[in-house]
């Protein structure tokens, strides 16, 4: 069975790498972006199954790049967002722009593993 | 010329002074110089942070797959990643002995802390520890430099390492701040029992963020139990008090009532202020008296929580209280608040006055009277309602007052306000008409009643129509009122004379029922005094729920002395069908009597009961010995038939003093049976005399096989057992043995003995000369080692006794074959031997899951040593069967192996020099390293092993040593520095 694309756009390296590992030894093929930029260029490039991005990222914030998929793209691919307690605005905007699901840091890579599962079984 | 050199020294007077040119190069290269050494600093320092950044940065890069490699591994994990998990935690290990290295493997951690949750955190909390890194942050509480302390407490605080908690509470009283506080925050975190001895043994002022902080960390917890706080409320220190209070209301620990109004007369605003609060919270009624009490002493903002207090938990009594406060008061905040702690009590008491306009001398046409009522309503003066009648905020505390001679005012409050009052209250009445009065003092007529036009003709016979109804009815569902409309009514009538008598008594007791009467019946309030007069008391005390009747829809209350509502030309009569409801708290004053039952005059009629002595002789004394007993009688087995001699036993033969005894008489029972008469069966053991025993004659011949033992080679005691010499009585006619049996036996225990004999080993004496010598042989025995055998060689070489002899190769051939022989008896093991066999595999071992441990033993298989045998011994009586069964497998194996690679060894007849072990050794390092996958090229630091990996070239069963004495340690230092050399090229 073919594995399943996950796009993975976390500035914060030590926290990519960790669920980078988790996603990657749950079965996903992940490709990880450290900033808004790679995120573009990979999705210029190949467009994966699931995004999961954080909110505050580099050059190219999480709004935008939901912004970008369902406007520019007009992808409807699941997109999980991360983002930090307290910033229930921002998370209010994503799902307003299209955002399939949201998880509070400090991210559990748990539930982040059964968010994904779910949202890729919808689809 | 000359008048140039004039005018140049003229100038020269105030030109700059010289300065010699080499000292301005000197002072220009000097600066240069300075700068040059500054910006190549600068450069350095920028490059060692941008190297040292950037050496992070890799080593994070390097470390994080590592550390989530940790963090996932899971028990199912297939073996391959077992091996390769294991392979990681040797990797690991070794990085970590690196400083820098653990500083970087501490900080992930630490920030990964911040980014994970559930059980990966749990899991990085379990690696730091595993790690060690704990122990770093230790070393860290002994710095002299607090924010080194302050980091390592903050570091055993966020990794939850909760042995560290009896190492940080001694900072809890240290006189630095930021230590204190941190220090704190960790106490609380790492146990629950922390906040306990956080407040018995803080002596400092706990910050109001760092309450919120404590607080924070212990909602947090998980399964936390709150202590009862109210202990905290006795502490010396202020602090504690007020967080012990603030903690009492968070988790609402409502038993310490007591304490908390205590606490209302702390001198430091902050506790009263939050005694309060908690008086508040809890509604802790009894607390009034202390709150007024402390009241005109207290600060504005106490005032005011005082004020909030009473206005929630307040009754009719303290609104008096607060319009004193209200009058006395200079704080304006504090008499605003007075005044909205009244509304609490008696809502819509005192209206808004602020900005009010006076509508007095309003001209409003005639036809749009309703509406302009409606505008008189809403803007009336708090001073007409203050000043005016100030008591009519609460009729019910006049009520309550008791006043058995109400005074003017409070005779003016209890009257319904006439329409006089009205116009000295708003000044002219253009109208000139009642029904705008009303509303000064009353709520309002409801719009509809007002506005709509009413056929008087019609009207009177449809409610008289009604009034049949009403009268019948029960009584309405009462709800909570104050109902004085209808009670000044009547106690308006009873003035005018119209209407109930002024003696009238309405201290009824059917308090708790609303009295629903037709009061055009002009017996109607005496049926209500008779009716309640034939009541009981008891009911007094169920509590009222009276329902609000709007005085304002009854004209006749607005004037009851014409009998006609004014305004609307209905008369008295016409409004009878409307009922009175009676609440029960008014019924004193209705009465005009007493209005508050005082307990002490009631009429009690009493019974004094007075013990009477009777007369010491008339006074039955309970005599226990003369108590009648009944009891059953207990069978003797009398009809049982024994076997056994019977007959009386002698014990009750034995000469009792009875009188001393005292047995009263009633115990002879009933029947009168005399226990000392009761026969006991007993039985007499007849067995064989004491005496007889000795009687019997044991007759027995001693007879030897010819070569057998003699009496010289059998000690002494066995013969004298055998012939029995000392045997008492032995010739006085006892048992006589006898006979072929018995000579038969005889010779069989002899055989026997015989043969235990020869077990014995025989004693060896040697000769004086000699005995010194073979006592040094046995010292050397009992505490040598291998290292003696060259000494017990020259021994040999001079022994020319064979016994000797014998007994130094016996040693000798005992010291090269020590270590098999020491491992097989853990008992003997000295400190050398028991660091021999420590094994590596051991410390890896024990943190490890049951498939870990199989493939650590695999790799012991493959790996281990002779340092291995005794572990794998120990491991042979493992919890867990598996383990057991593998260890006993790599046992043979490694066995197997080490007796091979001897067997080798000496078939080879290796020569060891130093050279020929090194390149073996190498070798077998080497390969060792590619069994287990790791490159020593790629981290040279993998050669500051703390433990020793080796193969045995040994042989021979023979210890690692070598001959002259180095052990393998010596041997194994310049191999590892040869390799450490090759690595690096």
């Amino acid at each position: 069975m073919e594995k399943k694309k996950l796009l993975l756009a976390e500035d914060d390296e030590l926290l990519a790498s960790l669920l980078n590992f988790r996603l990657e030894k749950g079965g996903y093929r992940v490709t990880l972006s450290n900033n808004g930029k790679e995120v573009k260029e990979e999705l210029a490039r190949e467009l994966p199954d699931i995004i999961v991005s954080d909110i505050m990222m580099p050059y190219f914030s999480g709004i935008e790049l939901i912004d970008f998929v369902r406007n520019e793209l007009g992808s409807s691919i699941p997109i999980i967002i991360i983002s930090s307690a307290g910033n229930e605005e921002n998370v209010l905007s994503a799902f307003e722009l299209g955002a399939n699901d949201f998880i509070s840091k400090p991210v559990s890579p748990s539930e982040l593993m059964v968010r994904v599962a779910r949202e890729l079984n919808k689809t | 010329m000359g008048i140039a050199q004039y005018t140049y020294q003229g100038h020269a007077l105030i030109n700059a002074p010289k300065i010699h040119t080499d000292l301005l190069w000197d002072l220009a290269i000097l600066f240069v110089g300075l700068s040059i050494v500054y910006f190549v600093a600068i450069f350095l320092f920028r490059n060692f942070l941008s190297t040292k950044s950037a050496r992070t940065t890799k080593l994070k890069r390097e470390l994080s797959p590592m550390i989530s490699e940790f963090i996932f591994f899971e028990e199912d994990a297939t073996k391959e990643e077992k091996r390769h998990y294991v392979n990681l935690k040797i990797e690991i290990r070794e990085l970590l002995k690196n400083d820098f290295n653990r500083k970087i493997v501490s900080e992930i951690l630490l920030d990964l802390r911040k980014d994970v949750s559930g059980s990966a955190r749990k899991r990085l909390f379990e690696l730091y520890k595993d790690f060690g890194l704990h122990s770093v942050s230790y070393k860290k509480l002994k710095s002299w430099r607090w924010e080194q302390v302050s980091q390592g407490i903050q570091e055993l605080t966020q990794m939850r390492v909760a042995e560290s908690y009896g190492f940080i509470t001694r900072f809890i009283n240290d006189k630095r701040p930021t230590i204190r506080k941190q220090a704190e925050i960790a106490v609380v975190t790492l146990k629950p029992e922390g906040l306990n001895y956080f407040l018995d043994t803080t002596k400092h002022k706990i910050s109001e963020w760092q309450q919120l902080k404590l607080l924070e960390v212990v909602r947090n917890q998980p399964d936390y139990l709150p202590p009862s706080f109210k202990i905290w409320l006795t502490s010396k220190n202020k602090y504690v008090v007020l967080f012990a209070l603030r903690l009492i209301k968070y988790y609402d620990q409502n038993d310490a009532n007591a304490s908390i109004i205590e606490l209302v007369k702390h001198r430091n605003n902050q506790i009263k202020q939050e005694a309060i609060a908690c008086i508040k919270t809890f509604h802790i009624a009894k607390a009034g008296e202390t709150l007024k009490t402390v009241f005109w002493k207290c600060t504005a903002d106490v005032k005011i929580a005082i004020l909030d207090a009473l206005g929630s938990l307040g009754c009719s009594d303290d609104i008096k209280f607060m319009q004193l406060i209200e009058k006395k008061e200079i704080n304006f905040s504090v008499r605003s608040k007075a005044l909205s702690s009244i509304n609490m009590i008696s809502p819509e008491s005192i209206l808004p006055s602020e900005g009010i306009l006076d509508t007095g001398n309003y001209q409003i046409p005639e036809d749009i009277k309703p509406k302009k009522m409606q505008v008189m309503k809403s803007e009336r003066t708090m001073e007409d309602v203050i000043q005016v009648n100030p008591e009519v905020l609460d009729p019910m505390t006049t009520i309550a007052q008791g006043d058995t001679a109400p005074s003017e005012s409070s005779q003016e409050n209890t009257e319904i306000p006439t329409p006089a009052d009205a116009e000295a209250l708003d000044g002219p009445e253009p109208s000139g008409e009642g029904p705008e009065i009303w509303t000064k003092n009353y709520p309002p007529v409801p719009e509809e009643i007002l506005e709509m036009e009413i056929d008087m003709e019609v009207v009177p016979a449809a409610w008289e129509a009604l009034d049949e109804d009403a009268v019948a009815e029960e009584p309405r569902e009462p709800t909570e009122t104050r109902s004085m409309g209808a009670l000044d009514k009547i106690e308006n009538d009873s003035a005018q004379g119209d209407g109930p008598s002024e003696d009238m008594d309405f201290d009824f007791s059917v308090d708790f029922l609303p009295i629903v009467k037709n009061l055009g019946d002009p017996t109607t309030l005496s049926e209500i005094e008779d009716e309640s007069l034939k009541v009981e008391t008891p009911l007094a005390g169920i509590p009222l729920i009276g329902g609000e009747m709007d005085t304002t829809a009854s004209p006749w209350a607005s004037d009851p002395i014409e009998g006609e509502a004014a305004g609307l030309g209905i008369r008295q009569e016409d409004l009878n069908f409307i009922p009175i409801v009676v609440e029960n708290d008014h019924k004193a004053s209705v009465a005009g009597g007493e209005k508050e039952i005082d307990l002490s005059e009631f009429e009690v009629t009493a019974q004094e009961v007075t013990p009477t002595p009777l007369p010491m002789s008339a006074e039955p004394i309970l005599d226990v010995l003369g108590l009648e007993v009944d009891f059953e009688e207990i069978e003797a087995s009398r009809d049982i038939p024994s076997p056994v001699e019977t007959g009386p036993a002698d014990i009750l033969d034995l000469p009792v003093e009875m009188e001393g005894l005292n047995v009263p008489p009633a115990i002879m029972g009933k029947e009168g049976i005399d226990i000392w008469e009761l026969e006991v069966v007993w039985e007499e053991i007849v067995g064989v005399d004491r005496e007889s025993l000795w009687n019997i004659e044991v007759e027995h011949e001693t007879l030897f096989a010819e070569g057998g033992i003699g009496d010289q080679e059998l000690p002494r005691w066995i013969l004298e057992e055998i012939s029995g010499p000392s045997v008492p009585g032995k010739d006085q006619g006892g048992i006589k043995m006898e006979g072929p049996e018995w000579e038969s036996k005889e010779s069989k225990m002899i055989d026997e003995l015989e043969a235990w004999i020869k077990l014995i080993p025989a004693p060896e004496y040697y000769e004086n000369e000699i005995e010194g010598h073979m006592q040094l042989l046995d010292d050397i025995e009992l505490f040598g080692d291998e290292r003696e055998v060259p000494l017990l060689q020259e021994l040999m070489e001079k022994e020319d006794r064979q016994v000797a002899q014998l007994r130094i190769r016996d040693i000798m051939s005992r010291f090269s074959g020590q270590s098999q022989e020491t491992e097989n008896d853990p008992e003997i093991l000295t400190m050398d031997e028991s660091r021999a066999t420590y094994s590596i595999f051991e410390e890896f071992f024990r943190p490890c899951d049951t498939e870990s441990k199989l493939i650590l033993l695999d790799e012991i298989a493959h790996i281990g040593d002779e340092k291995e045998l005794y572990f794998l011994e120990r491991l042979l009586e493992d919890s867990e069967p598996r383990i057991r069964q593998t260890a006993s497998k790599v046992l043979e194996t490694l066995r197997e192996r080490l007796s091979l690679s001897k067997t080798a060894l000496e078939e080879a007849d290796l020569v060891y020099d130093e050279t020929d072990f090194d390149r073996r050794a190498a070798a077998g390092f080497g390969q060792l390293l590619d069994e287990m996958e790791i490159a020593p090229s790629i981290a040279p630091s993998i050669f500051d092993i703390g433990f020793e990996l080796s193969e045995d070239f040994g042989g021979n069963g023979k210890s690692d040593t070598k001959p002259d004495g180095e052990s393998l340690l010596t041997w194994f230092c310049p191999f590892s520095k040869k390799t450490k050399s090759k690595g690096n090229g």
